[in-house]
């Protein structure tokens, strides 16, 4: 498997009236081809931060440095012209909120024709027909007629599926899912996730999935990658982090999850304040709420290792264990 | 159970207070907001001061010195009777701030006083009195200005009192809309429980809590106001000569705009200052109260 | 669905035509004293004054006299003017088309500009061009449109020589007074227009659409733009009434021979008909641009038209 998306020591900072808040602090990461890897973490620890970084959809108070390549290309060098051609055609996103992330005053065929002309995206059959055909693949029912409705006329559930067609219009080799169903009701939440997974088989899309939900990520993730205030602390095969998460945060998420059935608990809050990213801690963000910090931790940040095959970790003490 | 409606009670008012604070630093970190206050407390200081300040008094004329372009002895220059327009400048913002203060004090208190009644009781009272302020409101203010001038005659008084028989329906429409989620809350819920009157509760309990909204419409009302009463002044309805008034001062100016551009743009420079200072005071206050709005 | 409802909306019309047409009616009976003194001066004969009693239809109950005029008016009839002797309609009518050019030309000029500026304040937000409009636009609002006009005269008629100042006659006469009517409204609509921007840019669906990889110009001139509109529709027929209302001093200012400065000079010559029939028309005017604001809100939105 091929690395389709590789983030390389990415630093993003917001300027915002209170000071500088430094939201991602060197992260690296890796996507391949044809996986799902989640990027899972509480609220505000980033992660929608470094989807919209790889999209370039970051606000103007924001500066980014390090390197985002995809296939080869590095997405932050790019002329916006080109970049433009990655939006959308190349790389797929979807929103949290189906309600608000449609435009109101647009029909739903209205809105996905546009992917269909700025992408000249070839037709076999009349854009129309391809659009419905789309709405039938993400099991919408009666799609000819929900093409011509409004947003405000489909259920939220719908809206995220309209939003899943849409943004599969152009087969997307890179399909950026943050937190799309967050804002769903359980048994759409489901159905979502299941369409997503189908997707993935027939087209062979790879997925970047933005939660804060596990049983979601045990659900469809390949690999995961564990966040913290800003920083990757764990990234591992999906079995090896609910078995054996090295990591004290991950392992203190992982105890929050009753155990023997997936479940829908979420992370915020289980561990008490996530840190001011104003003024971060020094070294390891993580060491005010660990149990077994040291001064090492509050010194430098600790790198992250490879501590097992296709495991990782960024901890002194995982890492520094198995090596002395 | 009574205890505990004490103290709902109690931490509302607490909270208020607080809140007036709050507002005043939001405020205090816009600066146009603070140029606008600036301006003001000026034109304010300008008008009480106006005889210390001036140099001539406003009607003394100086047939010698007609229209004479601005020196350094009419700062100015003069007008067509040879008064220092300096003089007169200065002792018309008197008259612009007494329109100001007189209206939103008629204003205000016809439009908050229809708007607790309306919001509070609701029914067709509240029925009637919306109906009546969407025509006021939605009116030309000038044209219904000069349609109640027609009744009442000519001059500063009527010009005052008919522009405050305009201006109440913005006051009426906000108050009663705040009323309407007010009365909502628990602590006016709890004043019924307790048995407070319908008056009491509107007064102590509805009112100051709308008050904040008040303060910003009367920072907007003033300046409208003052752009009205010039406007009736201008057309000859308004403040009769010899008052140094700025609208009327620019209504005999107009005759002499080629000979004596300076006749017309001082006392207009004047309006737009006043004006301006308001109008900065209101944005800022606007957003200080409602800090979601600031974007 | 839809059509009972502007149905419905249009009876909500009558009631305020109704209050419209008594206070435009009672201009002349609230005065105090006698109507016909306060007409004709100190001086007039008994005679005089039973005369213009009878021609205004004093001597008759209110009640009849006001369902009297409603009927006349009905016809197209709002009296004769007490000074020029001729019928109100027909004065009213030489100056209808000078104040409709005036208010139609800053109307257009408003929305135009408005809009523009507005955009360009919004997409380059907190530059040196979004802070040039924003300030003009808040001096341009500070100023009352008599003053305005005359430094408009002053700049362009008097010191550059290159635009008529005063009267009808070309359309270059047309320039100064639509700019002094148009400018402060392009101040409102550039302000509304920047502040609804601002907020719709910020939007979820706003990201969706450059996720999709949408040119800017798409972005903002179909998805912000659409929606930002949405609010600023009312204003454009709320409008149309204060436009009246401003052309009353420009018109005045300019020798422009409209019904605003009909208005003023009736006003001093107490021709009392004539104020009537003007303050009955601009207050029609209002409640129907009312009206519109309220239906083309419902037709815009597809939310609210939805429900009906």
């Amino acid at each position: 498997m091929g690395v389709i998306l590789k983030i390389e020591d990415l630093y993003v900072d917001f300027k915002t009236e209170r000071g500088l808040v430094k939201a991602i602090d060197g992260v690296t990461l890796e996507v391949k081809e044809g996986e799902v890897l989640a990027l899972i973490g509480e609220t505000g620890c980033g992660k929608s931060t470094i989807s919209k970084a790889i999209m370039r959809l970051l606000p103007k108070n924001a500066t980014v440095r390090g390197k985002i390549i995809y296939k080869g290309k590095n997405l932050l060098e790019l002329p916006e012209s080109e970049m433009r051609k990655i939006r959308g055609k190349e790389i797929g996103m979807i929103f949290q909120d189906p309600l608000t992330s449609l435009n109101p005053v647009f029909t739903v065929s209205n809105q996905m024709e546009e992917m269909f002309k700025i992408h000249k995206l070839p037709t076999r059959k009349s854009i129309f027909e391809e659009i419905v055909n789309l709405l039938k693949i993400v099991r919408i029912p009666d799609a000819e007629s929900r093409a011509k409705s409004y947003p405000f006329e489909l259920s939220g559930g719908m809206r995220q599926r309209v939003m899943v067609a849409m943004m599969l219009s152009s087969n997307p080799s890179l399909l950026i899912a943050d937190e799309p169903t967050t804002a769903l009701d359980v048994t759409i939440q489901a159905q979502i996730m299941n369409l997503m997974l189908e997707l993935k088989r027939n087209f062979n899309t790879t997925i970047l999935l933005i939660t804060h939900n596990p049983g979601v990520v045990a659900e469809i993730a390949d690999r995961v990658a564990v966040m913290y205030a800003g920083q990757i602390v764990e990234v591992a095969p999906v079995k090896e982090v609910f078995d054996n998460p090295l990591h004290p945060y991950t392992r203190s998420l992982m105890r929050a999850l009753p155990k023997g059935h997936k479940t829908e608990r979420e992370l915020e809050n289980i561990l008490g304040r996530v840190p001011n990213l104003l003024t971060p801690p020094p070294g390891c963000r993580f060491h005010p709420r660990c149990p077994f910090a040291d001064e090492r931790c509050t010194g430098g940040k600790p790198e992250i290792k490879e501590v097992e095959p296709g495991h990782f970790v960024a901890c002194y003490k995982v890492g520094g264990t198995r090596n002395e | 159970m009574i205890g505990m409606v004490e103290s709902n009670v109690n931490m509302k008012k607490v909270r208020s207070e607080s809140t007036w604070y709050l507002t005043w630093l939001r405020f205090k970190r816009n600066k146009l907001a603070l140029v606008g206050l600036g301006i003001i407390i000026v034109i304010v200081l300008i008008a009480i001061f106006a005889p210390v300040l001036t140099p001539y008094s406003p009607d003394e004329q100086h047939l010698k010195d007609r229209l004479q372009p601005p020196s350094s002895k009419y700062l100015f220059g003069t007008d067509e009777f040879g008064r220092d327009l300096f003089s007169r400048v200065l002792y018309g913002s008197r008259t612009a701030l007494l329109v100001g203060i007189v209206v939103v004090a008629i204003s205000a208190t016809i439009g908050v006083t229809l708007g607790l009644i309306s919001g509070y009781f609701g029914g067709w009272v509240d029925e009637i009195i919306m109906r009546t302020v969407d025509i006021v409101w939605s009116f030309p203010a000038l044209i219904l200005a000069l349609a109640i001038v027609v009744i009442l005659g000519p001059g500063l008084i009527n010009a005052m009192i008919a522009i405050a028989l305009v201006g109440w329906a913005s006051y009426a429409r906000v108050v009663r809309a705040e009323t309407l989620s007010v009365k909502e809350e628990l602590f006016v819920e709890a004043a019924r429980s307790i048995g407070e009157s319908d008056l009491r509760i509107l007064v102590s309990y509805i009112f100051p809590n709308v008050l904040s909204s008040i303060l910003v419409l009367i920072t907007y009302n003033i300046p409208s106001a003052i752009i009205t009463a010039s406007s009736l002044s201008f057309l000859g309805l308004g403040a009769q000569p010899p008052s140094p008034d700025w609208g009327l001062t620019i209504a005999t100016a107009r005759r002499y705009l080629t000979l004596a551009p300076w006749y017309s743009i001082f006392p207009g420079v004047a309006i737009m200052l006043t004006v301006l200072g308001f109008n900065f005071v209101g944005d800022g206050l606007r957003d200080a109260v409602q800090p979601e709005r600031v974007g | 669905m839809k059509k009972q409802l502007i149905i419905r909306k249009f009876f909500s019309l009558l009631l305020p035509i109704f209050v419209v047409s008594v206070f435009s009616f009672s201009l002349l009976h609230l005065i105090p004293g006698d109507p016909a003194r306060y007409i004709l001066g100190d001086f007039a004969t008994p005679q005089q004054l039973a005369q213009l009693r009878h021609q205004l239809g004093l001597d008759r109950p209110l009640y009849v006299q006001y369902i009297s005029w409603m009927v006349k008016l009905a016809h197209g009839d709002f009296g004769t003017s007490l000074v020029a002797n001729v019928p109100v309609s027909e004065l009213i009518k030489g100056r209808l088309s000078f104040t409709l050019k005036l208010t139609g030309t800053a109307w257009i000029l408003a929305w135009i500009f408005g809009i523009s500026f507005g955009i360009i304040s919004a997409t380059k937000k907190h530059s040196l061009i979004d802070y040039g409009i924003t300030t003009l636009a808040v001096f341009f609002m500070s100023m009352p449109y008599f003053w305005l006009g005359l430094m408009l005269m002053l700049i362009f008629g008097v010191k550059l020589g290159i635009l008529p100042i005063s009267g009808p006659g070309t359309w270059k006469n047309l320039i100064l007074p639509a700019f002094t009517l148009g400018l402060p409204q392009i101040a409102v609509i550039a302000r509304l227009t920047r502040a609804n921007m601002l907020d719709v840019l910020e939007k979820d669906y706003i990201t969706t659409a450059k996720a999709k990889g949408l040119p800017d110009t798409l972005v903002i001139y179909k998805h912000a733009l659409r929606n930002a509109m949405i609010p600023l529709i009312t204003y454009m027929f709320l409008q149309i009434p204060w436009l009246f209302g401003g052309a009353v001093v420009t018109e005045t200012v300019f020798a422009w021979p409209g019904m605003g400065s009909l208005l003023i000079t009736a006003i001093f010559q107490r021709d009392y008909p004539v104020v009537q029939a003007i303050v009955l028309i601009i207050g029609t005017l209002t409640v129907i641009a009312n009206f519109l604001a309220d239906i083309t809100y419902t037709i815009i939105d597809p939310r609210i038209r939805a429900m009906g």
